[in-house]
């Protein structure tokens, strides 16, 4: 018994030993759950524990105080305080665990594709007006598929679906995601890409999370619409993808127009026609009209000024033969005048009278004897005489 | 064919405006421009007649795929 019999120092600082010489039990990670908090001298004091085990916790240099309850990462080291008699585990720090933790990875890919420009509004890709095929990445069961079919089919049942049957939630999920993602943009089939799960926990929705799903998702030649989880859960595909719809039905109503849309926009589009057609229509008519008058016109005023060159013609034609015929008129006068004046009338008038002898002109006393009848031919008549005498010579 | 015949009647127009041209000309040009309008505006109803035949067939077989 004596043998054995070591001090309590000895005991203490050998357990310590042991501890320290343990270099697997060196900085290491314990999680668990922060069971209790307390701050003296500026040195904490808190445990850590899980549904068997109790762990207490000392840390000199903290900055962020947990709250009771957070599920945690320790790192730090065991150690043996033999002045104490107590066994501690010195944290040098505390992480966040489940949620918090990935929370934090979220965080810092989120800063870091932020940086890359994976989030740019310059990037985005706008989603087509009209489409006719859609290309899901999604678990081939459950809900989310069935109602992308159902709302796309509802609003416009022309519209295709293409699936790319992934997993969506576990190990290896976001190869697959990505893989999908990669196989739609070098499809020529499909005209946009919806990246679609239900809702779920934070630790379900990982694969979103994930820098292999943000790359795929950043180099998709074609729009691409994240729908992951409900309308508050955010997802690093959310800030990378063209569009994020707030729930998977959500990003059928965004993408398929309503059949009934189409029918609107087109009524819209020959409604606009029509106009175009009626104003070119009635311009063209109006075209007509104007060179129909105006050929009217012209030929009028074409007829209106030969009439004019006519009636100038004619008037010239009138005039000048009112011309001749005055101008000969005049002549006759003249000549009558003449004539007049020259008629042996005019000498009878003045008392000289005409004498006929057998129907010739008596001129000289020789033409007649005594006896011989002479016609004397007077302004109103003529007398028949007789010579009586002839004086003169004979 | 519409543009040209209207530009061929812009033309006979001119023509008929110019000082120098005879009546004769003139009623030829006349005759070429009268039957060209009247050709013009056939086509324009032709043109209207066909519009409304086609926008009833539109609207009909709207109403169909509206039905279906």
């Amino acid at each position: 018994m004596d043998e054995n019999l070591i001090s309590v120092s000895q005991f203490s600082n050998y357990v310590k030993n042991i501890f320290d010489a343990e270099i697997l039990l060196q900085d290491i990670c314990i999680f668990g759950e922060i069971s209790s908090f307390n701050v003296s001298n500026g040195v904490a004091y808190f445990g850590l524990k899980d549904e068997n085990a109790l762990l207490n916790c000392v840390m000199f240099r903290y900055n962020e105080k947990p709250n009771v309850g957070d599920m945690v990462i320790v790192k730090g080291s065991p150690n043996y305080y033999v002045k104490g008699g107590r066994f501690s585990f010195n944290v040098t720090k505390i992480m966040p665990y489940g949620k918090g933790l990935l929370y934090e990875n979220f965080l810092k890919l989120k800063e870091k594709l932020e940086k890359l420009g994976y989030f740019d509004q310059s990037i985005k890709k706008p989603i087509p007006e009209r489409v006719k095929r859609i290309g899901v990445v999604s678990s081939p069961t459950g809900a989310v598929i069935q109602d992308i079919i159902d709302i796309t089919t509802r609003r416009n049942n022309s519209v295709d679906i293409v699936l790319f049957p992934v997993k969506v939630q576990g190990i290896g999920a976001e190869f697959e995601i990505a893989k999908g993602i990669d196989f739609f943009s070098n499809y020529d089939g499909v005209d946009c890409v919806i990246v679609a799960r239900g809702g779920g926990s934070m630790e379900d929705l990982q694969p979103f999370n994930t820098e292999v799903v943000a790359d795929a998702t950043n180099r998709c030649k074609k729009p691409l619409v994240s729908a992951v989880g409900h309308e508050t859960d955010f997802t690093i595909i959310d800030f990378c993808s063209d569009l994020r719809a707030p729930t998977p039905s959500a990003a059928a109503e965004l993408v398929v127009r309503e059949k009934k849309k189409d029918f609107e926009l087109i009524d819209d589009l020959i409604y606009n026609i029509e106009q175009s057609l009626n104003l070119k229509m009635k311009t063209a008519f109006n075209k007509v009209d104007l060179l129909a008058n105006n050929l009217n016109k012209e030929v009028s005023n074409l007829i209106k000024l030969n009439s004019i060159k006519f009636l100038n013609v004619t008037n010239k034609l009138n005039y000048n033969v009112n011309n001749l015929i005055v101008k000969n008129e005049n002549k006759f006068k003249l000549l009558e005048n003449l004539l007049n004046k020259l008629s042996p009338l005019n000498l009878i008038n003045k008392g000289y009278i005409k004498a006929n002898v057998n129907g010739s002109k008596l001129k000289s006393c020789k033409e007649v004897d005594v006896g011989s009848e002479i016609n004397i031919e007077l302004i109103d008549g003529t007398v028949l005489t007789k010579v009586l005498d002839i004086k003169g010579e004979k | 064919m519409f543009d040209k015949d209207l530009e061929r009647l812009n033309e006979i127009t001119n023509e008929l405006e110019k000082e120098e041209t005879t009546l004769s000309k003139g009623v030829e040009l006349y005759e070429e421009g009268s039957k060209l309008a009247k050709s013009l505006y056939e086509e324009l109803l032709n043109s209207k007649g066909k519009i409304t035949i086609l926008k009833q067939e539109l609207d009909k077989f709207k109403e169909e795929g509206l039905d279906k």
